[in-house]
């Protein structure tokens, strides 16, 4: 769950090593590159959020998820 | 005594006596005010109205009867609540007469929630124990989520507080999923409906939040957040809450266990996403920062690279390289050399096995051509062999007449060649004076001679 702000946050630690200049060509590359898949994960994982709104009511005893109009 | 005098019939009026409106009004006010100068009245309050002027109007029921107030802007001005219809209330002040319409009315000097006293108590005795747990504590506060996934909301589907929430949600454009949890939001119910609410979305793990939401209300109708059960169940969630009770000055027991207390409904749907645009600004400004740092990254190795490439070890190392890669090209070639001559023979053996099976065709026809051919070729060689002859000696005679135009051939018949001390070949005099040495080339041996004088 959540899972954008995790990806966001490591994003972010990636982007602040890299920007440090302190770690060595072979290591930059790999943090690019995760970078780069974190970035594509993110972005999806915006996309993916579909805005439903729903209500949980009870149907023979059990709670149920339904379409919810304001 | 008759029976009509028992039945008051035998009644006698006094002197008629006519009042002005005015007067009996003003004579029964007198008598009302002096009487009812200081009294406690407890009822519900309806036609609330509040005038520009500030001051109050409202009527005060119960079942049977009803009676107009007035509370004047200084008097309402230092209410702690706002007064509203349905609300039951106490109202201090006097008793008296609106002359204008003669009604019979309250002037209020003070108003208080009934109640509100005895909840007062409650809350601060409750808040104090809890605190004293160590439940408001800030390091037990959950950080809340800025972008959930899906969002928890727990409130009755009719509230306003509600709609202000999924109007926030709907305008900041995210995506955000929201499932709602219904639950009375006031009355004896709502604590419990509440905390089951709570307890529900800690059990299904389906939202990354939960917003515990009312709208403003009494400090009656919001007695259901200082519940003690509700705020040990908002105390042990394991999602993070968000409690979003009534209006900003409104606070209740839940305010302190939550996570995060939001001053309204819509300031906590303001809490809980940030708007689509500042996240993708900010996913877009690090992807940009990532690519310039990479850039960077890569300047400095190119650069380093330059370094070395300028610096003798790296030069050496080319060299080597190129050695190796020269090495490799000849590898190569001979390995082409080789195959190439595999196949080479590999194609003369072919062409010999294709001549074998031409020949199988036609030997016999050959057999016959060959004996002729042998004769023939005999013949040949012979008249060759003769030619060849007579070539070599006209070669040998060409020779010998070459032999006489040679500079040698010359001095055989008795010329000299004059060469100056330097061995440069002399051809005119002028070129030596009286005293230099010259050199002689004859036919066989040089002579060495001085130049005594010479004939231009």
């Amino acid at each position: 769950m959540a899972k954008f702000e995790e990806c966001l946050q490591r994003l972010e630690k990636i982007v602040q090593e890299l920007e440090k200049g302190e770690v060595p060509l072979e290591k930059s590359l790999t943090l690019f590159e995760e970078g780069m898949q974190l970035s594509a994960t993110c972005r999806k994982e915006l996309e993916q959020a579909e805005g439903k709104v729903e209500i949980l009511l009870k149907q023979n005893g059990k709670l149920q998820a339904e379409s919810f109009e304001s | 005594m008759s029976a009509s005098d028992q039945l008051g019939l035998a009644f006698t009026p006094a002197a008629r006596r006519t009042w002005t409106v005015h007067d009996l009004v003003a004579a029964v006010r007198t008598h009302v005010e002096r009487e009812y100068t200081d009294i406690w009245v407890e009822g519900e309050i309806s036609n609330f109205r509040a005038h520009d002027s500030g001051h109050l109007y409202f009527t005060l029921k119960d079942e049977n009867a009803q009676i107009r107030v007035v509370m004047f802007r200084s008097s309402a001005r230092l209410l702690r609540f706002r007064p509203e219809n349905g609300m039951q209330v106490v109202a201090r002040g006097r008793v008296t007469i609106y002359e204008e319409r003669g009604e019979l009315q309250i002037s209020a000097e003070y108003l208080e929630p009934k109640g509100a006293g005895a909840l007062q108590i409650a809350f601060e005795q409750l808040k104090a124990k809890l605190e004293a747990e160590g439940l408001f504590d800030a390091a037990r506060k959950k950080p809340v989520p800025t972008l959930p996934h899906t969002i928890g909301i727990v409130t009755s589907p009719q509230a306003a507080a509600l709609r202000d929430i999924l109007n926030i949600l709907r305008r900041r454009h995210h995506g955000a999923n929201v499932l709602i949890y219904p639950a009375q939001v006031q009355g004896e119910a709502a604590a419990l409906e509440v905390s089951a609410g709570v307890r529900h979305f800690n059990k299904t793990r389906g939202v990354d939040v939960i917003i515990v939401a009312r709208g403003g209300g009494s400090a009656e109708d919001l007695a259901a957040f200082n519940h003690e059960g509700l705020a040990r169940t908002i105390a042990a969630s394991e999602i993070p809450v968000i409690s979003a009770i009534g209006h900003e000055t409104d606070f209740t027991i839940i305010d302190f266990v939550a996570d995060l207390r939001a001053p309204t409904p819509s300031a906590a749907a303001e809490l809980v996403i940030r708007s689509r645009q500042e996240v993708e600004e900010q996913t877009s400004g690090l992807l940009g920062r990532l690519e310039k740092a990479m850039r960077y990254h890569l300047l400095m190795a190119r650069q380093s690279l330059t370094e070395l490439a300028q610096h003798g070890a790296f030069g050496r190392m080319m060299d080597l390289i190129h050695r190796r890669g020269q090495r490799l090209d000849e590898l190569v070639y001979r390995l082409g050399q080789v195959q190439r001559g595999i196949l080479e023979k590999q194609r003369r053996r072919f062409e010999t096995l294709s001549a074998a099976v031409r020949h199988y065709d036609v030997r016999r026809v050959l057999s016959g051509m060959k004996k002729d051919l042998a004769a023939q070729t005999t013949g040949l060689i012979s008249v060759f062999r003769n030619s060849l002859l007579e070539r070599r000696v006209r070669v040998e005679r060409m020779d010998t007449a070459l032999q006489a135009l040679s500079p040698l051939a010359i001095l055989d018949r008795g010329y000299a060649l004059v060469f100056d001390a330097s061995g440069k070949l002399l051809k005119d005099a002028r070129k030596v004076k009286a005293g230099d040495e010259i050199s002689a080339r004859l036919a066989k041996g040089t002579v060495r001679a001085e130049v005594k004088g010479k004939k231009a």
